[in-house]
């Protein structure tokens, strides 16, 4: 009886409320985990762990090990969707009993501890935190100073804990191999992962871009009526994204062609980037008007070169005036509106920005239907951010810290059986198949109930 | 404005290269890997079609490998922790 009772306020606890990782969050990091094996190759090695283990009623606030430090081979694949499915439907923290948490450098140095024994590749190891939450890891490249580590939000919005709106990326020495995305400016989830296992195989950089300075210079027939966000940037990582937005004025007839016969040598290098002169002769080819409207600016510096040496780069805004036998281009505006509301709604207390999201979202005949499928997930998220800030002030002011070190979950006996039949199986014994393992995971989840 | 102040600056250094510098200068593998700032603009609208027009655009900076070279061994560790907080 009591049992039962437990069980069906569990089930209620997960299904309406989670804590500041919304159910969309965690679905999307699980098909973020998932997109990613696809990069990886033969002789790579991978692990899957959980901030917190949520198979038992109250929510173990340590991290939980759920595959194992190991090749990548030709099972892993399907594991890691039984094992992030799983996940995904043990859900997140339970409200109650409100538990404190360790702060996530003791977690990311729980994980990096009991990965030490290992031989992690030098100069190769990267520690994927998919997390919504601001994290500053303090001190993780200190004590860890061969691991990069990326701290990817994969919510639709971040969530920012109380203070809000502070600056929360760090970009001094004790943070140096930390790198964060989705976080100020939006970047999209997928493409952000497969970049960081791409750069991750590359010569690492020397030097750091610094003072990052820019600014937009209309030409003819361009006004520039409003600038959203900042125009300075004070350390550009490798990855790090940041984003700018501006409302044109254009007057079609007073802007001027392209001029393909410029000597202006830094204009002309504009140009040579990405094939863009090739576009432009063949636009003229198509009969098409191409007009050159504005140009970014941006002054930079690089520590490998002496402080008062100065990087400029230009990029030309380009836009259609007359299509001519021009294929219509591929329309942006979709890319665009995600990257401003991103940067509208973070921008904004979580209070602010409900009242904001409504007053948009009241006026649907103003947004086009993809923009506004965007902004409702991005509504829902925040309608999210705002129970949990409730649930804060109420349940969790008085929890006493967590401090570390800390050591990480036991591991449950059931997981680790779903271990050894994969390494039963890989020697080529009779071993569990794929839907014996299924079963078996199923199986066990209930039972932990 | 380069040719102006091409006029200020001293005349290049070692005027009398040999090819076999040049070849080597074209070595990507010599090449140190560096960031650039990467810009891109995205607008609302690609053709304009009214008089005047307002247009919406976005303006995207990104820190990206110049001189991009692989590393002497391209295999890696990668691990996943997902908060589930």
């Amino acid at each position: 009886m009591g049992k039962t009772h437990v069980l069906v306020d569990k089930v209620m606890t997960k299904v309406i409320y989670s804590y500041y990782v919304s159910k969309d969050c965690l679905e999307k990091a699980a098909e973020a985990v998932n997109g990613t094996l696809r990069q990886l190759q033969r002789g790579d090695r991978l692990a899957l762990y959980t901030t917190h283990c949520t198979h038992n009623a109250v929510t173990g606030n340590r991290p939980e090990k759920h595959f194992p430090l190991g090749p990548l081979g030709t099972d892993t694949e399907s594991v890691f969707e039984n094992l992030t499915a799983s996940v995904c439907r043990h859900g997140t923290q339970t409200w109650d009993p409100p538990r404190p948490n360790p702060s996530m450098t003791d977690v990311v140095l729980c994980v990096a501890t009991s990965l030490d024994s290992q031989d992690l590749k030098k100069g190769r190891t990267h520690i994927i935190l998919l997390s919504p939450a601001t994290y500053v890891l303090h001190g993780v490249s200190k004590t860890f100073p061969d691991l990069y580590i990326h701290r990817v939000n994969p919510a639709v919005l971040p969530f920012r804990r109380e203070p809000e709106l502070p600056d929360t990326v760090c970009f001094n020495e004790c943070c140096k191999k930390v790198f964060v995305s989705n976080w100020n400016s939006y970047q999209s989830l997928p493409g952000r992962l497969k970049l960081i296992v791409n750069n991750a195989r590359s010569k690492q950089p020397v030097g750091d871009i610094t003072d990052v300075s820019i600014d937009i210079r209309a030409r003819e027939g361009c006004e520039v009526l409003e600038c959203f966000g900042s125009k300075d940037i004070s350390h550009l990582r490798l990855g790090q994204v940041h984003t700018f937005f501006a409302r044109l004025r254009l007057n079609k007839s007073k802007t001027r062609q392209v001029d393909l016969e410029s000597v202006n040598p830094v204009f002309n290098s504009s140009l040579d980037v990405n094939g863009l002169r090739q576009d432009l002769v063949t636009a003229v080819a198509f009969g098409a008007i191409k007009v050159h409207v504005l140009d970014v600016q941006l002054y930079s510096r690089n520590s490998i070169h002496s402080p008062n040496c100065w990087n400029y780069t230009e990029t030309p805004l380009i836009v259609i005036r007359d299509l001519g036998g021009l294929a219509p281009p591929v329309d942006q505006s979709l890319d665009l509106y995600k990257r401003y509301y991103f940067h509208k709604f973070t921008n904004l207390t979580t209070k602010l920005a409900a009242v904001e999201i409504g007053n948009t979202l009241a006026k649907p005949w103003e947004i086009d239907e993809g923009t506004e499928k965007i902004l409702e997930r991005m509504a829902k998220e925040i309608r999210h951010h705002e129970r949990v800030r409730r649930y804060e002030y109420d349940s969790r002011q008085k929890l006493p810290l967590c401090p570390g070190p800390i050591a990480p979950e036991a591991t449950h006996e059931w997981l680790e059986a779903i271990w050894n039949k994969r390494k039963t199986k890989r020697r080529g014994m009779t071993g569990a198949n794929e839907e014996e393992l299924t079963q078996l995971m199923d199986g066990v989840d209930r039972l932990n109930w | 404005m380069i040719g102006r102040m091409a006029g200020r600056l001293p005349s290049p250094v070692g005027g009398g290269q040999d090819s076999s510098q040049d070849e080597s200068w074209h070595d990507q593998s010599t090449r140190p890997t560096t960031v650039r700032a990467s810009v891109r603009i995205l607008t609302q609208v690609r053709i304009l079609t009214e008089e005047p027009q307002d247009v919406d655009v976005a303006v995207e900076v990104e820190g990206t490998l110049h001189n991009r070279s692989a590393a002497p061994h391209t295999t890696i560790d990668v691990i996943f922790v997902m908060d589930n907080g």
